[in-house]
């Protein structure tokens, strides 16, 4: 039996159960809680939607009742054996045995992998999981400290193998990252660095994966029209960035922003006039216009105006404050507006001179196309003049010379369309062989294309392919540690041994029970025949003797005999009803005998004590919530 | 019959690759490229464009379609093809008529051996069979197109137009049909038949970079576009949309092509005559012409007997626009 328990303690082991390291099951050591434990993690494993508490309350009453509910489910789930609250509260190994059998048994065998996966994946998770959130609550509890990272310089940001410089370098004058940034940085520059290297590698790959494959162009080709493609938005950007200056700074517009300025500086100035007038100060420092900008009359106008003003300033002093106000602020509005009208006057004059340089412009370039057409015509007029004279030169005599030109004409004629022909030859040939080339050329590209999205498949493949042995081989790790923790003395071929040993065994009994089942068969057989044999005698017997027994009046004995022979047979089958009742009775004496044995080994003295105990607590219970009752009623009473 | 200077087979083919597949005597390698553009063969599915007349720098250049219905038994590898002729001279009917007499040549004989002896024997006899240059006469070429009809399409503002080609400016004429531009354009001319140039025409030109930069090498030119985004360039002077019918002034010339009231007034009476259906094409161009020789006449009597010069011009004090129009039409005639 031993080895059944190991089997069994085994696989309660395997599915994350706590359980002392003991070899057998044993009474002392699986008391009723731990056999509670046992049972509802195994019936919570098995029926997922059940949800049994593991440990019991010790109040008496509860736990029966748990006790009883949890007997009512194993045999729900079709628990074939007797079972009842009296096995939880009062384990017996035997009983033990058979129900931890039957659930390991019920343990949904796929499941059993991932049990052993979720003894580690499952744990690492929650550690993960745990860790996350914990540092979620941190993140919103701790104010969050302030990360500066530095661009650090390692030997993996050159290509040491290619250039020589750059290893001399690193070898040689190369600061250490912990130099290259303050101390307090340095472990975020660090992560970040390491971070910026796998976002590469990734970007990288997803770029050779999409773009570049897609390209059909060489990494190199893709990385020059990239770096192109870069360059082209930075000068564009830069461009227009450009433009967008100039125009905010083009004449009119600056002439625009000028002439809104001056306003705003006369009306300012005009609010300080009275001010200036009433502490007498120097106006001329404060009338700060921005003389390098403006045209230089009008600076001289202004200056001008200012000397008047300084002229006119004493009698306004002495005139009535408001009414000097009311007159300075029209001179200024004057002022602003004759500034104004030749501000747009300077403009429109500009406009219009950049207008006639356009124009002017374009008349220059048609002066020059005219020279050009007359160069030409008089080019022309040469050819012409040349053609003419060898006309006139042809003239004299024209018809013979007329025929001489056609002749020419037509020799060269059949000159050429023997050469085109001959030419033709070539062509078609070069022609065809450019068509064919490019046929193949396309249908090269459609290969090209489909070996592309081959290539494709294929690296999708072989990507879900190695995460698939990762998994595989984490796995693998995990369960070859688990594999080095379990128990060594437990190997499967020990067991299969036992099993085959356990099944020749009960091979080897069944022949011997076959054996003895023949052999009773044999005597029934026996006991019948005999049977037969001795009903037959008798009636024979009975046939001879009874009619002899009849004709004996004279009192031969005959009658005597007939008796006697009847009352032997009376007694014998007396004899084998008894030997019959016999058999049956050792048999029950044989059960009777194993009944005891059986009690003998629950020992029940000891669980009667435990009974005993546990319904005096019971009764003790009751009586004290019996005067709780009462009390209860007294109180209700006495309300009343 | 000089003024013919070059022929040319493009070719689309079954991979839809267009090639000049051969041509007599041999041209430049810009020119096989705009011939090959122009012909449109790559668009023939969807636009199949027969016939198109257009310039290149100084060369004409006349371009015949075909586009084969089904397998050709001549040229099975071919879907469609063009006969491009190259001229020194405009006169679309003309080399219509040759180029599709070769094209038939072509198609059916498949050789262009055909066609070189036909082009030799036009060429310096100027006939072959039916076709006989003496049959087309060059000013109707010239008058093809009714100048009545432009100005009914557009009433009184033909007088932009008028305007921007006295003053030799840019004008674009749009449409998406290459045919209704081809035969506008070549009408244009004919408000200033005084000059009787026409070599101003760019019937189609195309918005790619050799092409632009041909048509912008030179001044006042009249160019056919059939391609919308010619709107966002910006180096017209006035833009002529036939699908709207409307004359519009570009950002360039505004505040220079701008119609004095005398202007005007000729406008509305030139219309109301061509409205009226009295006056036939003819006797509107001499109108116009008698106009623009007053005009000139007119701008040539300013100096008297002495060189004129943009100053003598501008101490007229004439109106900002007379005197712009004044300027461009003196420098454009050349009395300046």
């Amino acid at each position: 039996m031993e080895q059944v328990d190991e089997i069994i303690l085994l696989s309660l082991n395997q599915i994350g159960l706590e359980i002392p390291d003991v070899s057998s099951i044993t009474e002392e050591v699986f008391t009723s809680d731990l056999v509670i434990y046992i049972t509802a993690s195994c019936m919570n494993l098995i029926d997922k939607s059940l949800k049994i508490p593991l440990k019991f309350s010790n109040e008496m009453s509860q736990r029966f009742r748990a006790c009883t509910n949890l007997s009512k489910t194993i045999k729900d789930h079709g628990y074939q054996k007797q079972i009842s609250y009296s096995f939880f509260l009062y384990p017996n190994v035997d009983q033990m045995r058979d129900l931890f059998l039957w659930m390991v048994e019920l343990l949904p065998k796929q499941e059993d992998e991932e049990v052993m996966a979720t003894t580690g994946v499952s744990i690492l998770r929650q550690i993960k999981i745990s860790i996350f959130e914990w540092s979620e609550s941190k993140e919103k509890t701790i104010l969050k400290p302030k990360i500066s990272t530095v661009r650090l310089v390692t030997p993996l940001s050159f290509d040491l193998q290619k250039n020589s410089k750059s290893k001399r370098y690193c070898q040689r004058l190369l600061p250490l990252i912990s130099s290259q940034t303050r101390r307090i940085s340095l472990s975020d520059s660090v992560i970040e660095t390491n971070d910026i290297g796998c976002v590469l590698k990734r970007e990288e790959e997803n770029e050779w994966n999409n773009e570049v494959l897609d390209s059909g162009l060489s990494l190199q080709e893709f990385q020059l029209r990239k770096k192109k493609k870069a360059m082209g938005i930075v000068s564009k950007a830069l461009q227009s960035s450009i433009t967008q200056m100039n125009q905010k700074y083009s004449l009119s517009s600056f002439f625009e922003q000028e002439r809104q300025n001056n306003f705003k500086n006369k009306m300012f100035q005009g609010s300080r006039f009275a001010n200036l007038a009433k502490y007498g100060l120097d106006r001329k420092d404060k009338f700060k216009f921005s003389e390098n900008e403006r045209p230089k009359n009008e600076k001289e106008n202004i200056e001008n105006k200012e000397k008047e003003k300084a002229k006119t300033g004493p009698i306004i002093e002495e005139m009535d404050p408001e009414k000097m106000m009311q007159k300075l602020k029209e001179k200024h509005q004057e002022e602003v507006s004759e500034i104004q009208t030749k501000i747009k006057d300077y403009t429109d004059k500009t406009a219009q001179i950049e207008n006639e340089t356009r124009n002017y412009l374009d008349m220059l370039i048609r002066f020059e196309k005219q020279l050009e057409e007359m160069n030409k015509t008089i080019e022309d007029l040469e050819k012409e003049y040349q053609v003419r004279k060898r006309i006139q030169d042809f003239l004299p005599n024209h018809e013979e010379n007329i025929q001489i030109l056609q002749q020419n004409i037509q020799s060269s004629q059949s000159k050429i369309l023997n050469l085109a022909g001959q030419w033709e030859k070539h062509r078609l040939q070069l022609l065809e062989k450019y068509r064919n080339r490019k046929k193949l050329a396309s249908s090269q590209n459609e290969m090209w294309k489909g070996r592309l999205e081959e290539i494709k498949e294929l690296r999708e493949d072989s990507k879900t392919l190695s995460q698939t042995i990762q998994q595989r081989n984490t796995f693998y790790t995990q369960l070859l540690t688990e594999f080095k923790k379990l128990p060594k003395k437990s190997y499967r071929t020990n067991y299969t041994k036992q099993i085959f040993d356990i099944v020749k065994n009960v091979k080897k009994q069944k022949g011997d029970i076959d054996k003895v089942l023949l052999e009773t068969h044999d005597l029934r057989k026996e006991i019948n025949r005999l049977n037969g044999a001795l009903s037959r005698s008798h009636l024979l017997a009975d046939e001879m003797i009874y009619p002899m027994a009849e004709k004996d009046d004279l009192g031969t004995g005959a009658k005597q005999v007939y008796f006697l022979f009847d009352k032997m047979h009376k007694l014998f089958e007396t004899i084998i009803q008894d030997i019959q009742q016999r058999g049956k009775t050792s048999n029950e004496i044989r059960n009777l005998e194993i009944e005891v044995d059986n009690l003998k080994r629950k020992d029940a003295t000891t669980s009667l004590k435990k009974i005993s105990k546990d319904l005096s607590q019971m009764q003790s219970g009751n009586t004290e919530l019996q005067n709780q009752l009462k009390k209860l009623k007294k109180s209700k009473d006495s309300k009343k | 019959m000089e003024a013919l200077q070059s022929i040319s087979i493009i070719e689309l083919d079954l991979q839809d690759d267009l090639i000049v597949s051969w041509t007599y005597p041999s041209i430049s390698e810009d020119l096989q490229q705009i011939i090959a553009q122009r012909s449109l063969l790559k668009e023939q599915n969807t636009n199949f464009q027969e016939f198109s007349f257009s310039k290149f720098q100084s060369t004409w250049i006349y371009i015949y379609s075909y586009a084969f219905k089904k397998e050709s038994k001549s040229l099975p590898e071919i879907k469609a093809f063009s006969i491009a002729l190259l001229a020194q001279e405009f006169h679309p009917e003309k080399y219509k008529a040759l180029a599709k007499l070769l094209s038939k040549t072509y198609r059916r004989k498949g050789n262009p051996l055909h066609i070189l002896e036909q082009y030799l024997s036009v060429f310096s006899q100027g006939k072959w069979d039916n076709f006989n240059i003496s049959s087309f006469d060059r000013a109707k070429a010239l008058s093809a197109t009714s100048i009545n009809e432009i100005i009914t399409l557009f009433g009184e503002d033909f007088m932009l137009i008028w305007c921007a080609l006295m003053m030799k400016k840019n004008i674009v004429v749009f449409s998406h049909n290459l045919d209704e531009v081809l035969k506008i354009i070549r009408g244009l001319p004919l408000f200033v038949w005084h000059r009787e140039n026409f070599d101003i025409l760019r019937p189609f030109v195309q918005i790619n970079n050799i092409q632009l930069q041909d048509l912008q090498s030179t001044l006042g030119w009249v160019a056919g576009f059939t391609d919308p985004d010619i709107r966002k360039q910006n180096f017209y002077d006035v833009f002529v949309d036939l699908t709207t019918k409307t004359i519009e002034v570009g950002e360039r010339a505004q505040g220079q092509i701008v119609l004095t009231e005398e202007q005007k007034s000729l406008g509305q009476t030139i219309f109301a005559a061509v409205e009226s259906g009295k006056k036939s094409d003819q006797a509107i161009i001499k109108a116009l012409t008698r106009k623009n020789k007053e005009f000139i006449s007119k701008i040539k009597s300013i100096s008297g007997e002495n060189q004129l010069t943009i100053e003598t011009i501008q101490k007229l004090n004439l109106p900002k626009p007379t005197e712009i129009f004044v300027l461009s039409l003196a420098s454009a005639e050349g009395i300046l």
